[in-house]
């Protein structure tokens, strides 16, 4: 209990220094560490009644941290990523600089903490190469988020939770042979940019190149539970071409790279990558 | 830290009413601003001691102790729709032919410094002039004016190619959206809203909407 519970004065009382005394030094009593729920009313505490951390919204109590990355050079340039013949060949979406979020000191995602990633791409231009095998159709971009929670030095970027690499060999036997990539379950922070659009005409096959000079829009969403995580950096990569797979007996849908496509003239030209991060209290 | 009374009085004080009143002072003094020492350690705070929200229908607005959520929608079927071309009006040929999404704008009243997360989305119809360029469809964040543009995300129209017939590559319609992130805003009135430009004829606008997350703690 913290309330100030003293006799009051009555008709007839003698007022006396050890009265006084008593009325403030009772209130000296009460706020030494001891003003709790006892103390405030109901709907008693409102924003302007809050200490929050000075010029910063970031005080831990809904909002722990909030970051931005933008770097773009416009359009009609850019940097060029092609379709690789071997797996494994992700790249950083990399302008320059500011195409990361940092955090030097590292930043502590605790349980229940979310975090919360945006980022949107803008793709200036995609040279398509003709292509005939079925496997080979509906071709696209994988761009996903990585994070480092090793140190600042960012010298070891893993996927986040719930993402793959593309990188898992499956030798099922069926065409396309020796092929690498992964289910689209572990696909949490993947955005997927379409290469070309095949269709048949006539018996003919066409390939129609996406249309370019256009932004794609991607996100990730966690929420921590366990022990606490303490992120230093965030990044996006890219690889290609994937192509999504699934056969009578592959019955796991997934995005594969051929290993063996020696077509190394598709390419994507990316010139802005605009990325957001947010960690809030989950509760 | 506890309150300390101004004047302790001893037994041969006389009772004076400018102690009195200091001591008082010092009371309503200590309440306006509670030191963190005073206060119990561990948590005590319930749900009924938070100020609750409100919710405002009007702009589908809700409003907390700890920020302000809220967004809109529009789209054809509830009879919204607008252009973004500069033709026929006096924006065209001009460097910056920005025009004001109806109903987007917001004026943010910050009470406390605060940090705006904020997502945006429209449905552009873009096609092409028919001429050897193809045009684009660029929406984007602007605050304070609209000759202030943020987050930009941009569509293109593609040309419909006659001569070859592949409907396939008569796609014009597109869907953008975009986020944007606003630290920092110390109190103050902040205004900020949807704006596009389009370098095409016909571009119409079939839906749109925007979302805001103001934290404030």
């Amino acid at each position: 209990m913290s309330i100030v519970d003293n006799a009051s004065a009555i008709r007839g009382d003698i007022i006396t220094t050890t009265y006084l005394n008593d009325k403030f030094t009772d209130i000296t009593t009460v706020t030494t560490s001891q003003i709790d729920d006892d103390n405030v009313r109901s709907e008693g505490i409102d924003r302007t009644t809050l200490k929050l951390n000075g010029l910063s919204t970031n005080a831990g109590i809904i909002l722990i941290d909030a970051q931005q990355s933008s770097n773009g050079v416009g359009p009609g340039s850019g940097t060029v990523y092609a379709n690789t013949s071997n797996h494994g060949q992700q790249a950083e979406l990399n302008h320059g600089s500011g195409t990361r979020i940092t955090w030097a000191a590292g930043q502590a995602l605790q349980n229940t903490d979310l975090l919360r990633v945006y980022w949107h791409v803008y793709v200036d231009s995609f040279n398509a190469e003709a292509r005939t095998e079925p496997y080979r159709q509906h071709p696209c971009w994988l761009v996903w988020l990585q994070w480092d929670i090793t140190s600042n030095a960012l010298a070891n970027w893993t996927e986040v939770p719930g993402q793959a690499a593309f990188n898992t060999f499956y030798a099922d036997g069926v065409a396309p042979l020796d092929a690498y990539g992964s289910p689209i379950s572990s696909t949490s922070g993947t955005m997927t940019i379409p290469h070309c659009t095949q269709f048949v005409d006539g018996g003919v096959v066409y390939d129609i190149s996406h249309p370019n000079s256009t932004y794609h829009r991607g996100y990730f969403y966690q929420n921590t539970t366990g022990s606490t995580i303490t992120i230093y950096g965030l990044r996006l990569v890219i690889d290609g071409l994937y192509f999504p797979w699934r056969t009578a007996t592959v019955t796991t849908n997934r995005f594969i790279h051929v290993y063996s496509d020696t077509v190394v003239t598709d390419d994507i030209t990316i010139a802005g990558c605009y990325m957001v991060s947010v960690i809030q209290r989950g509760q | 830290m506890a309150y300390t009374p101004t004047k302790v009085w001893s037994a041969s004080d006389a009772i004076d009413a400018q102690d009195m009143l200091d001591n008082l002072d010092g009371i309503k003094n200590y309440l306006n601003k509670i030191p963190d020492a005073a206060l119990a350690s561990g948590q005590w705070v319930n749900t009924n001691h938070i100020m609750k929200g409100f919710y405002e229908p009007t702009i589908n607005c809700a409003t907390f102790v700890s920020g302000v959520v809220g967004g809109k929608v529009f789209n054809y079927n509830n009879t919204d729709y607008t252009y973004a071309t500069g033709y026929n009006t006096l924006r065209k040929g001009t460097a910056s032919p920005y025009v004001h999404v109806p109903k987007s704008a917001i004026d943010f009243e910050i009470t406390s410094p605060s940090t705006i997360l904020y997502h945006y989305w429209m449905c552009p119809l873009t096609p092409n002039n028919d001429d050897a360029s193809l045009g684009h469809t660029d929406i984007f964040i602007w605050k304070g004016n609209i000759s202030n543009p943020q987050s930009i995300t941009r569509a293109r129209s593609v040309e419909e190619d006659v001569a070859t017939a592949h409907l396939a590559e008569w796609e014009n319609i597109y869907f953008l959206s975009g986020t944007h992130l606003v630290t920092g805003l110390s109190v103050g009135t902040y205004h900020m809203g949807l704006g596009a430009l389009s370098t095409t004829a016909k571009t119409s606008v079939i839906a749109w909407g925007y979302s805001a997350q103001v934290f404030c703690m």
